[in-house]
């Protein structure tokens, strides 16, 4: 296992491709991806529609492989993991926040809230004690025995933060989190994502909204599988140009 | 995994699925309930045939002495008895002389029931159980004496003598075939007694050949059939026993054995021997048939579970996105799978166990057995005879849910989360 050195980038995609076969045509969902993101760092990775935003999310994740290329999260070889070391990564190291909130119907708030604690092998009452501070932290103990039906959808998303929080990870991965919220309640979101920053979490967020992205500290631009840009979020650059004239 | 986490899970899942929940259960509970009725009746007869036997000695055997009416030399009483001295394999041989047609009275009323056998002395050796509670046995004076004496079975002093206090039946005088003989003896009751060895009553086998006549064999009219009890010094010896027996009749009629004689011999032990496979045999069968229906009801719940795990893709990404291994989403299916057919397993003993009893209750026998049928006792209701049967059973159906859901579970563990993730 290699050192991990603390100038050592938290997450190095080195050349990543990720090509889908369908019949003929190769779809390059990401194509030669090169990135580094710093412990603490707060990116916005921004593109149009099919531009590979949750494919290079879902690799940094560990839910997905690439086709090619190397990615080291804080200085380990993801890619010559197994299965059981990566599921460790993913309760440990990686939270993760969706667009449709993915919390399991069946179960109660708290519940969905212990998943990481529960796979961590965390016992029963310690897990509803963490759980019920959680849902505190995002506003929704009183609820903690509803299950997700009975929640709007910014309520839902913020169970999803609680529950990506359970784990104590270092690295919270958040694909579109507000994109089916309104403006309100997604700022709202946002600003949940931006205290975990000030904690030190490192966030990473996908998004079509160029004014969430814009309150980032960096943002990355895919265009078909590349990288278009990658800096601060004041260039003009960093914007999609054709969903701002939309 | 946490176990309580999946079993709330599985219940859940029950509950919000009734329909196919039912339809998953009924192979299961079927499965279970008959295997519980079918063990539960199995035990009951296995341990009547355990209680009949008890009654008498492991080393008896019954033989039926064939001789020629006319061209043999026929062996005595007297002969059989002189193999207790002789063989090292004989310690106690009697007469069994049955009385049929023995129309017992007591003060001009008759016991339907009753028996009457003629035995001598040494009966008492080969069925322990005939001790006698008030009184005594038949003992050798009222054998060489032809005495009118009898020792009835408790069910006759009760129900015939009409006495409570045993030692009030000693004494009176019954009529059997119209001759008066007097109680000597009452034997102790036999419990439970499902063959009703409480209406036989032992009289000295010297009256009972003076009141029944020569016995000619039936079917084989030119041979007369004695029929002996004959006690071995151990369960080892029946061939030796048998052959001994077969050397004193070719001796007294000075033929080979088998020309103007024939022996048949059947021992307690071979007799209890194939009433057990009897039993064992029809459980078998039934049992198959009951298995059949398990392993439908295995099938059903793989099937339910199968579209429980497509339908539930999502859960399973996400399960897997916080941090599920392959042996966590592998054990939450496997366990579900045996939680539901735990579920179908306690509802088919809830069902199985009551209606094993209501079947015990009325069945009354079953055709099967070296007699030509196997009486179930109603009465048998212990702990361990109803539960056992619950066990293997429901054992069986969760034995059958884990292998059933272990190919749902492992469809489970192999999604990709991206897939999962999907629409
Ligand atoms: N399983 C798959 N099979 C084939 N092609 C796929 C698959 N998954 C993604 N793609 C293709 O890869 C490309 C990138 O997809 P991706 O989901 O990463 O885009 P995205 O930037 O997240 O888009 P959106 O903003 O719509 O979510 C798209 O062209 C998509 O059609
Ligand atoms: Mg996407």
């Amino acid at each position: 296992m290699a050192e991990f050195k603390q100038e050592d980038a938290l997450i190095r995609l080195e050349n990543v491709f990720k090509i889908y076969q369908t019949g003929e045509t190769a779809v390059h969902a990401l194509d030669g991806v090169t990135l580094d993101i710093n412990r603490g760092e707060f990116v916005a990775i921004v593109g149009a529609s099919g531009s590979g935003k949750s494919t290079c999310m879902n690799i940094i994740g560990c839910l997905d492989v690439p086709t090619s290329g190397s990615y080291h999260l804080a200085g380990e070889d993801v890619l010559a993991m197994n299965d059981d070391a990566k599921a460790k990564l993913r309760n440990k190291t990686l939270g993760f926040i969706f667009q449709q909130y993915n919390l399991i119907p069946k179960l109660n708030l708290c519940e969905n809230v212990e998943l990481a604690m529960l796979y961590a092998g965390m016992s029963a009452g310690e897990r509803h004690k963490r759980s019920l501070q959680l849902l505190e932290q995002v506003g929704l103990a009183d609820k903690a025995n509803n299950v997700p039906s009975q929640l709007s959808g910014g309520q839902q998303q913020r169970v999803a933060i609680a529950r990506a929080l359970a784990g104590e990870p270092a690295v919270i991965l958040a694909d579109e989190p507000t994109g089916a919220l309104d403006s309100q309640t997604g700022r709202e979101v946002l600003g949940y994502l931006k205290l975990l920053n000030n904690e030190g979490r490192t966030i990473i967020l996908i998004t079509h909204d160029n004014a969430i992205a814009r309150q980032a500290q960096r943002i990355i631009r895919l265009e078909d599988g590349k990288i278009v840009y990658d800096g601060q979020p004041d260039s003009p650059e960093a914007v999609v140009q054709a969903e701002v004239q939309a | 995994m946490d176990i309580k986490h999946a079993l709330g899970v599985a219940l859940r899942n029950l509950q919000a699925n009734k329909i196919r929940c039912a339809q998953m259960l009924l192979g299961m509970v079927i499965g279970v309930a008959s295997a519980v009725v079918i063990l539960y009746m199995g035990s009951n007869l296995m341990q009547g045939v355990s209680d009949f036997y008890s009654a008498y000695s492991p080393s008896l055997m019954y033989m039926g002495v064939y001789t020629s009416v006319e061209k043999s030399p026929r062996v005595t009483v007297g002969d059989m008895e002189g193999l207790i001295a002789s063989s090292e394999y004989i310690t106690a041989v009697s007469p069994l002389v049955s009385v049929e047609d023995c129309n017992l009275r007591y003060n001009g009323e008759t016991l339907a029931d009753a028996q009457i056998k003629g035995v001598s002395e040494q009966f008492l050796q080969m069925k322990p159980a005939c001790q006698a509670a008030a009184g005594r046995f038949l003992q050798p004076l009222d054998i060489s004496r032809r005495q009118k004496v009898c020792v009835i079975g408790s069910a006759v002093a009760e129900e015939l003598l009409g006495c409570q206090n045993f030692e009030d039946a000693l004494g009176q005088t019954l009529k059997i075939r119209g001759e008066n003989f007097t109680v000597i003896g009452v034997l102790a009751e036999i419990q439970p007694d499902l063959e009703k060895g409480n209406y036989e009553s032992y009289i000295p086998y010297t009256t009972a050949k003076q009141l029944t006549g020569e016995i000619i064999a039936p079917l084989q009219e030119d041979y007369y059939l004695d029929i002996y009890y004959v006690n071995l010094n151990s369960v080892d010896n029946i061939i030796n026993g048998r052959d001994t027996v077969r050397a004193l009749l070719a001796e007294v009629s000075g033929r080979p054995y088998g020309e103007t004689t024939g022996l048949f011999s059947l021992s307690t032990r071979t007799s209890q021997k194939y009433d057990r496979e009897c039993v064992m045999g029809l459980v078998g069968k039934l049992l198959g048939v009951s298995g059949i229906v398990l392993l439908v009801g295995g099938v059903g719940i793989m099937n339910v579970m199968l579209a429980a795990v497509s339908e539930r893709r999502r859960e399973i990404g996400i399960r897997k996105a916080f941090g599920a291994n392959n042996p966590d989403i592998r054990r939450q299916f496997m366990l579900e799978a045996f939680y539901t057919s735990g579920f179908g397993a306690l509802l088919g003993v809830l069902i199985g166990m009551p209606a094993g009893w209501l079947v015990c209750q009325f069945m009354g026998s079953v055709p099967i057995g070296y007699a030509g049928e196997l009486m179930i006792n109603p009465d048998l209701l212990d702990l361990s005879s109803l539960l056992w049967p619950a066990v293997a059973a429901s054992a069986a159906a969760l034995l059958l849910g884990v292998l059933f859901g272990y190919l749902p579970a492992r469809k489970a563990e192999q999604l990709e989360i991206v897939d999962c993730m999907r629409e």
